[in-house]
């Protein structure tokens, strides 16, 4: 991943801040305020303000400290590169003391709110908020070097080239005018700048450049001097730090001519002081300016001095035998991969090689970098070897493979295949069917084919294959009857019978099959209902009372006609004849009151009606009739009159009782259709839809609408 | 060919009568007519159907156990075309239905017998809480001394009978020295 400081939004000065929060304050939050406003009112509005200033203070000092990098939290490299850029002691403070600001602001904050609560004016909640306001700005102001200090840090920051600490690295280092940047120049696109004087380069500079199709950063350090760690300045301890933290190969650059102004003495020690740095990394001498100076030119003391360096001899470098001195004049090409793999000279686990070249004549920097990168790569290989074993998916999948099959699978050929095959070697017709197909039949027989299912049937016996098989039986389906165990069920059924039959008529020996007749309760005046509650009692009771009382006119009606004769019973006749169509039952009140006093005291004497009971038969009317039948006409027509009156048509007309029930039924019968729909009779007749739609639809050009 | 069995009434339905009904889950519903197929429609349920045969036997009205509806339930599995097996079946499905009617007529005899057992039962006992309430109220009118209640002509009988008996009441009398009295003035 590659580390982006740029996005870091601009640090304000503390006035800046100061202004902002204030101006915020007063947009945001309503101004118009008057002392003849509740002072409820009064408090919420300059608490409002007071939150306001802190929230928005909170906010942006969250902001900065968000978004500033934590230098526990990134890559080493960076951590050290800042520390050394930056001071880490004097970064952590800034942030520290901006957290503290904030904090305090808070703090202020809701302090002032409670105080707020207890102001009783207008007056002296607007001192309070001004107070509170007061006292935060002053906080921001006080830490105004710091938020200086971070805005430099920032503007810093967003200007150091972006570099990736994983990806694949060149580091170039050595002695300050040693041709490190004009070699960068000539590999990468970086235009850096080259100058005769010392330490032109002051930062690290990132160029970047291909080799193999994937992107290379090569990395331009400033120059180093031969100092103990302690004395480095800040441009020096970059480059330090860039060899310390990145793994990548190191270039490291030799000024043989010594035209830089450094000796080779000078030079050979740092070396050795710098060493502990390239544990582990890929190491190239690169000795540059060769166009000037070339290691077989030098003396035999300097060859020695640079040789010791690497602890070899002088005259292993120049000979090249063991293929780590690479002579400028060697093509890149005719280097190959298997070369490069050899094992040579080491320090400190690293891999040493040696390059001559020139800038100038660009002699050798192909074959530099090409070592250099396939040093890298092989070392970036074996490192990812080592993790990826941990981490391998093959070391977690497993791989099932299928156990060996035992039993041989033929084929299935059908035999009428086989048939067919067999005529077919034999040079017979392969095609000859073996059965006439119904088809076949069919055509042959044209108008009198019939199915043959029944001569393709399964019979035992073959004079049954023309059975015609009977399916039903007294409206039970024989084939729901058909069973081979039949015979065993039906002799289990037949024992089952037996004893059933037996038990039966065990049953109609006892009696207990014998049916009889329920008495019939004729002669309840009331329906069957039972006589439980105590309204029925007393209708019962009322209903003897009335028979009672019948018994009692009876009698007394017996003695008026002994004494008064026939002539009231005329008129009594007359008017009982009138009274006819009334119920029966009803009271007939012919005697006057004072008579039935007199009757009741008479009966009252002891001569109680004994004989009424449930079942004696009422008195009839014919019965009390039991005198002689008048002769005159004129009474004759009369007691005729009185005892056939007039029914109507409905009783008219009828040869039999047979008939004029038959009539009364279908009256009843044509009847009952129009009370069932609640209608009023026959008249009463309903259509409830008058314009059916089947039947006005469409257009008619001849026809009715009453059918169509 | 078959006779089916209506779902509703549980009648015979003979080859070319009523309708099939085939719902979406498969089942059929066949009817013998389309007072069933109606009956069905409407969601009507044959056991709360007084006329069906679910109703009759659901409610003891017909026989509902019987080894004889062992021989007559629908196989599912062929059997092949014998005469003889078939002979064999026609002889005793003839003697079958004799068995399975001689038990539905004890049935139904054991049914009714019971049921008017217990009709008689309640009619007796009816009879003699009547027969016992009567006597009471005949006893009750022979030693009690009660009148019977007044009719309106009763009452108007009385009233007669006051006007014309010479037996003064007291009230009368007041009323007729009150009338004799000369009105007194109010000062």
């Amino acid at each position: 991943m590659s580390y982006n400081f740029t996005r870091i939004p601009p640090v304000p000065s503390a006035e800046e801040l100061v202004n902002i929060a204030l101006s915020y304050t007063q947009r945001k939050t309503p101004t118009e305020i008057h002392t003849s406003f509740k002072i409820s009112r009064i408090r919420s509005f300059y608490m409002r303000k007071v939150k306001t200033t802190q929230q928005v203070l909170h906010k942006k000092l969250t902001e900065i400290l968000e978004r500033f990098p934590r230098l526990d939290d990134i890559h080493p490299f960076f951590a050290d590169l800042m520390n050394v850029l930056y001071d880490k002691d004097h970064y952590k403070l800034a942030l520290g003391q901006l957290n503290m600001a904030r904090s305090l602001i808070g703090n202020l904050a809701r302090d002032y709110t409670k105080m707020l609560k207890y102001g009783d004016s207008l007056y002296r909640c607007k001192q309070l908020k001004r107070a509170a306001l007061g006292r935060m700005c002053t906080v921001i102001k006080k830490i105004k070097h710091s938020f200086d200090y971070l805005e430099n840090v920032r503007q810093h920051l967003s200007r150091i080239p972006s570099i990736n600490p994983t990806t694949r690295t060149l580091i170039i280092c050595g002695y300050p005018n040693a041709g490190k940047s004009s070699f960068v120049n000539k590999i990468t696109r970086a235009n850096v700048e080259v100058e005769p004087y010392a330490f032109t380069t002051k930062s690290l500079l990132i160029g970047h450049t291909d080799y193999k199709y994937v992107p290379w950063q090569v990395m331009d350090t400033p120059g180093i001097l031969d100092h103990p760690l302690e004395e480095r300045n800040t441009i020096e301890m970059q480059s330090i730090t860039a060899l310390a933290h990145l793994s990548a190969s190191i270039l490291y650059f030799i000024d043989l001519s010594m035209h830089s102004g450094f000796t080779l003495e000078e030079q050979a020690l740092l070396f050795k002081h710098i060493k502990p740095l390239f544990g582990g990394k890929p190491l190239i001498i690169v000795f540059s300016k060769s166009d000037i100076c070339r290691f077989s030119d030098l003396d035999h003391d300097a060859q020695v001095t640079v040789s010791s360096m690497i602890g070899v001899s002088p005259a292993d470098i120049l000979s090249g035998g063991n293929r780590h001195f690479w002579a400028q004049q060697e093509n890149a090409s005719e280097i190959n991969e298997t070369l490069l793999w050899s094992s040579g000279p080491s320090i400190n686990g690293s891999s040493v090689d040696i390059v001559e070249l020139s800038t100038l004549t660009e002699n050798g920097i192909n074959i530099c970098k090409q070592i250099s990168c396939e040093r890298l790569l092989a070392l970036r290989e074996t490192l990812k070897s080592i993790t990826r074993a941990e981490d391998d998916l093959t070391s977690r999948a497993r791989i099932a493979t299928p156990s060996t099959k035992t039993t041989d699978r033929a084929p299935i050929i059908p035999q009428s295949v086989l048939d067919a095959r067999e005529r077919k070697a034999s040079g017979m017709d392969v095609d000859v069917p073996t059965r006439e197909l119904e088809r076949d039949l069919a055509l042959r027989l044209q108008g009198d084919y019939r199915p043959t299912i029944r001569e393709h049937y399964i019979v035992e016996n073959e004079d049954q294959r023309w059975d015609i098989i009977p399916e039903f039986l007294d409206g039970k389906n024989i084939a729901d009857f058909v069973d081979p165990d039949i015979d065993a069920k039906l002799a289990a059924l037949e024992e089952e019978e037996a004893i059933l039959v037996e038990e039966e008529n065990r049953m109609r020996e006892n009696g207990e099959l014998d049916d009889f007749d329920i008495p019939h309760d004729h002669h309840i005046q009331r329906p069957q209902s039972e006589i439980s509650t105590k309204g029925e009692r007393l209708k019962l009771r009322a209903n003897m009372v009335k028979e009672k009382a019948k018994a009692r006119e009876q009698k007394w009606e017996e003695r008026k006609k002994e004494r008064y004769g026939d002539q009231q019973e005329g008129d009594e006749a007359m008017q009982r004849g009138r009274s006819r169509t009334r119920d029966i039952d009803s009271d007939d009140d012919s005697s006057s009151d004072g008579e039935i006093r007199k009757k009741k005291h008479k009966v009252r004497q002891g001569s109680v009606a004994r004989s009424f009971s449930a079942t004696r038969p009422i008195p009839q009317r014919s019965q009390s009739k039991n005198r002689a039948a008048p002769r005159d006409a004129w009474s004759l027509k009369l007691v005729n009159d009185a005892v056939e009156t007039d029914k109507g048509r409905r009783e008219e007309g009828f040869k039999s009782s047979e008939d004029k029930k038959r009539a009364r039924k279908m009256m009843k019968k044509v009847q009952k259709e129009h009370f069932r729909g609640g209608k009023m009779g026959e008249g009463d007749t309903h259509v409830d839809n008058r314009r059916p739609k089947h039947l006005f639809t469409g257009k008619m050009s001849l026809g009715t609408r009453d059918r169509r | 060919m078959r006779i089916e069995t209506c779902h509703f009434c549980s009648s015979n339905i003979y080859p070319g009568h009523g309708i099939a009904f085939i719902r979406n889950d498969a089942k059929t519903f066949r009817f013998c007519r389309s007072k069933c197929h109606k009956a069905f429609k409407m969601k009507k349920n044959p056991k709360k159907v007084r006329w069906t045969g679910a109703f009759r036997r659901s409610h003891g009205k017909e026989l509902l156990h019987d080894s004889t509806f062992d021989f007559e339930r629908k196989q599912n599995r062929p059997v092949r075309y014998d005469r003889e097996l078939y002979a064999k079946t026609i002889n005793a499905m003839k003697r079958i239905q004799e068995i399975r009617l001689r038990r539905e007529r004890l049935h139904y005899k054991q049914r009714i017998l019971a049921n008017k057992r217990v009709l008689r039962e309640r009619v007796l006992a009816k009879q003699a809480k009547k027969q016992a309430l009567e006597k009471q109220f005949l006893d009750e009118i022979d030693n009690d001394d009660f009148e019977a209640p007044l009719t309106v002509k009763d009452k108007r009988a009385t009233v007669e009978r006051a006007k014309q008996s010479t037996h003064k009441h007291k009230t009368d009398e007041r009323m007729k020295a009150a009338k004799a009295k000369p009105p007194t003035t109010k000062k």
